[in-house]
């Protein structure tokens, strides 16, 4: 009898190999995912139309130093964008479970947790384009990022964070659910936690219960870290604030992805 | 206004009361009867020529796919025609032609004595369609579709409500009348659909594979209920890729394959154009030889599975005992003897060269009654 | 059995079979909940959030008004576009259930189809409108142009639910498949927000402010949300009742040539 040929696989091939498969994916999935992109960017281009004559405003209460709302935008533009993408890499795990390719997997000699790892690894590797990709076009529309390369790459990695981050926390959603359809159905709340926040307009114009929501919603914080390096330039607090935030988001969404990933496992 | 050889009529179906001015030809006769599709106040007209569905030269392309390539078809009245043919043969889309769903490419067709282009209206009127998804929708109760369905055809409200619930009685779907369809099981469904494709007493109903998904009690009952509706004089035109379907309803079939007819007649006379049954027999290996020199003398030999021999019984079911008093007399012991007589199937590989898909009863390749031999009938 | 009626000719008259349409379509509405609340909770969303968000932008125009008097008119009209958009996923879902094979192959004019959606779209809208508006009341809006505010908000409301509905569903004539709700909701999002949906004309700047004048939904917008800045004018009134005879000319056009191309 002749011996099996598969041998015992390594932990970081089988990363490897399932994240490449994950990012490949999501770019050949490129249709689905331009309403990340676009979105944001038409946002963009009708707040710029609404609210260049609003300046003076944003001058006054918070950014003296303000020229363009298109720099303003810039960040939650990257917030936005990154936030509708990691959705749908989310949606991807989803998809596997219910068409049955995380069974054959498990099947296999694979390490649980590379399957998770590698799909975050997609997610964020997704993030950090979609940010690169704002920064670049609304640099060529007149956005000016006051902290230089530090800057641009402090948007890079908080882009990659936040995708790994909220990715991980609705990985956890599509394990426990294993349905695309109840992932999906996230969106809008994305869309609501982004309008509840500081991401659009400064909290400092706002009033009442709305200040108090948009004064405990991280996604302000994370905006704000990443508007101050744009329009103020380089402070070591503003960086903290851009990836502290994304960082602990990302830990807890691990954990509960893993959890539910053991639950999944143990009830199968 | 009318020519002369119109008259004017009001007719229903077989055993309803008859209207002024109008003879009943008959339910089946070649040429069809009279056909009348009286509306209120409107004026019916009688189209002696032609059958119930009639199509010339039927073409449809898709591109540069032609899915329907110059199909002819006449269904005569009160029989149940069926259309056979693989998934991809052009079936569906052929009907959806007729029910004026789809424009043809070319060619000309006529249901109801209308033609399906220039008489939509009238065609829609006079047929009635289950096409190949139960059109339902899951969100409504079935009284709520029949309702709805009564209005589209314009029924009087009181006569649409004690038809349907006449409807829901005859298909066995009284109880569920109130449940959403969305909760019904795929034989509900079906029967369902066939209600509403009977609201408005259609002259000619059209079944687009009404049994597929179906276990076999569902599709017994559906059955029943579709000769039940021919008796009572309607014609029916389903397709089919079950053989066993097209075999036990139908009267008459057609044979499609690629957009055209390959074949068509009474199931019948078709299996036994293809050729004589084929007679398999198991013996001891050490008697093979002289079986096979036996079985020689009632036919040509037809590949077998191993270790059985197989034979064209040119003499056909009757000449079984001929063999078998042969093979004693030659002091063969028989172990097992079975016999397959030609299938729809084999009709279809005889005419395309390739087996109907999702067959019911596919018969294995090496037993294949021989190409294009048409031997004598058997008694 | 009953004798047999047969099917009039040409079968079941128009208005009925489009009210028998409209009540069906209510029904699927009702008995679907995830097809009803979107488009029921972002406009209330939207006004909550919009008011609170860019309210401090709106002040700089409008410093005596409450922020709601601006956002709730948008909002209403904004629900009842998206409405329509869902409302015609609902026809695609009737695509794919066979549903609408049936209504085909009925001996019903076409038109019936057409005039089933758009007057259930026009009921449909009528929900945002009252949500919203009762949101807005407790919120502190005020109505500088009377009662007739809410009329000429109505008027607004039916005239984009028709035009959200015509473009839903002509696509949804041509694509039979999911393909096209994207492009539903761009159509719809494009028209409503390249207008003066975030601040009025003199806060507008650059190409946004070139394409909202040119924008004939401006003019619906205008005219549903004057009689909550100010009071009513028949100068604001009738280009936006221009505009929607122009819209609903293309929109309806669009849908009847889709239809049309369905069966002969």
């Amino acid at each position: 009898m002749t011996a099996p040929l598969s041998v015992r696989p390594r932990l970081l091939a089988q990363v490897g190999a399932l994240s490449r498969r994950a990012v490949v994916g999501l770019l050949r999935e490129f249709p689905l995912l331009l309403p990340g992109i676009l979105f944001p960017l038409v946002f963009v281009a009708i707040n710029a139309g609404s609210f260049t004559k609003s300046l003076p405003l944003l001058q006054a209460c918070c950014y003296p130093e303000l020229d363009s709302f298109v720099t303003f935008t810039l960040a939650s533009s990257v917030v936005q964008g990154v936030l509708f993408g990691s959705v749908q890499g989310a949606t991807g795990l989803a998809t596997d479970i219910e068409q049955g390719f995380f069974e054959r997997m498990l099947a296999s000699p694979v390490n649980r947790t590379a399957i998770l790892v590698s799909r975050l690894a997609g997610a964020a590797f997704l993030g950090a384009l979609q940010a690169l990709l704002f920064a670049v076009v609304l640099t060529v529309f007149g956005a000016r990022v006051a902290a230089g390369a530090a800057g641009y790459a402090v948007l890079i990695v908080s882009g990659a964070l936040i995708a790994l981050g909220f990715g991980a926390l609705l990985a956890a959603m599509a394990i426990k659910t294993g349905s695309a359809e109840a992932v999906q159905s996230t969106f809008p709340l994305a869309f609501v936690l982004l309008f509840a926040s500081s991401a659009f307009f400064p909290r400092e114009t706002m009033t009442g219960w709305f200040r108090t929501l948009a004064d405990w919603n991280p996604l302000s914080h994370i905006t704000e870290g990443l508007r101050d390096l744009v329009i103020d330039g380089w402070s070591w607090s503003a960086a903290l604030d851009a990836l502290d935030l994304p960082l602990a988001i990302t830990a807890v969404g691990i954990v509960l992805a893993l959890v539910a990933l053991r639950r999944r496992l143990a009830a199968s | 206004m009318a020519s002369d050889s119109r008259r004017r009529c009001a007719r229903g179906p077989a055993g309803s009361p008859m209207g002024k001015g109008c003879r009943n030809r008959g339910a089946l006769g070649t040429n069809g009867p009279s056909r009348c599709v009286p509306g209120p106040g409107v004026p019916s007209l009688v189209v002696q020529e032609r059958p119930p569905v009639l199509a010339e030269g039927l073409l449809r392309h898709f591109g540069d796919v032609r899915a329907v390539d110059g199909v002819d078809l006449q269904v005569r009245t009160g029989e149940i025609f069926g259309f056979l043919g693989p998934n991809g043969a052009g079936k569906s889309t052929t009907m959806r032609m007729l029910t004026t769903l789809l424009r043809p490419s070319a060619g000309r067709a006529w249901v109801a004595g209308f033609d399906v282009v220039a008489e939509a209206d009238a065609v829609r009127r006079s047929i009635g369609v289950a096409l190949q998804d139960a059109a339902i929708d899951p969100l409504m109760t079935g009284s709520e579709l029949l309702d709805l369905q009564g209005v589209l055809y314009g029924l009087p409200r009181e006569h649409a409500r004690r038809r349907a619930g006449e409807l829901l009685e005859r298909v066995g779907l009284t109880a569920a009348a109130g449940r959403r369809v969305g909760t019904y099981s795929g034989g509900m469904r079906r029967r369902l659909d066939l209600a509403l494709s009977l609201i408005h007493a259609p002259t000619v109903l059209f079944l687009d594979e009404p049994t597929t998904g179906l276990d076999p009690m569902s599709r017994l009952s559906l059955w029943e209920e579709v000769r039940r509706l021919n008796s009572e004089g309607t014609t029916v035109l389903l397709t089919t890729q079950y053989l066993e379907e097209a075999d036990q309803l139908a009267g008459r079939i057609a044979i499609i394959d690629r957009g055209r007819i390959v074949r068509e007649g009474d199931p019948k006379d078709l299996k036994a154009a293809v050729g004589s049954p084929t007679l398999f027999v198991d013996v001891p290996a050490g008697q093979a030889p002289l079986a096979r020199e036996v079985l020689a003398r009632f036919g040509d030999a037809r590949p077998s599975p191993e270790g059985t021999l197989g034979v064209g019984l040119a003499g056909g079911a009757g000449a079984m005992s001929d063999v078998v008093r042969a093979l004693d007399e030659a002091g063969v012991h028989l172990d097992h003897m079975e016999l397959k007589a030609p299938s729809l199937d084999d009709v279809f590989a005889e005419a395309t060269g390739h087996r109907l898909e999702g067959a019911a009863e596919a018969a294995p390749v090496e037993a294949a009654v021989p190409p294009k031999r048409r031997g004598r009938r058997g008694r | 059995m009953s004798a047999p009626v047969r099917a009039s000719a040409p079968g079941g008259r128009t208005l009925a079979v489009a009210w028998a349409l409209v009540l069906r379509n209510l029904v699927a509405i009702r008995r679907l909940p995830s097809a009803l609340v979107p488009s029921l909770v972002f406009p209330v969303f939207g006004t909550i959030a919009f008011a609170s968000v860019y309210g401090a932008a709106i002040r700089q125009y409008y410093p005596d008004l409450p922020r709601l008097n601006w956002y709730v008119p948008l909002n209403v009209l904004q629900g009842a576009a998206f409405g329509s958009v869902f409302l015609a996923f609902g026809a695609i879902r009737d695509f794919q259930t066979g549903i609408f094979d049936r209504l085909l192959a009925a001996p019903t004019r076409r038109t019936a189809i057409l005039v089933g959606y758009v007057l259930t779209a026009m009921v449909r809208a009528l929900l945002p409108l009252v949500l919203v508006v009762a949101i807005g009341a407790v919120g502190g809006m005020s109505l500088p142009g009377g009662a007739l505010s809410l009329v000429l908000l109505l008027v607004a409301t039916l005239m984009v639910a028709v035009i959200g509905v015509c473009w839903g569903v002509g696509l949804a004539f041509r694509f039979k498949s999911m393909a096209a709700a994207p492009l539903m909701q761009v159509g719809v999002f494009v028209l409503v927000f390249l207008s003066e949906s975030q601040v009025p004309e003199a806060g507008l700047s650059g190409w946004l402010k070139w394409v909202s004048a040119v924008n004939p939904a401006t003019q619906v917008l205008r005219l549903g949300r004057q009689g909550f800045l100010h009071e009513i004018t028949w100068a604001e009134t009738w280009p936006g009742l221009v505009a929607f005879l122009g819209l609903f000319a293309l929109a309806a056009g669009f849908a009847a040539r889709g239809l049309r191309k369905l069966v002969p």
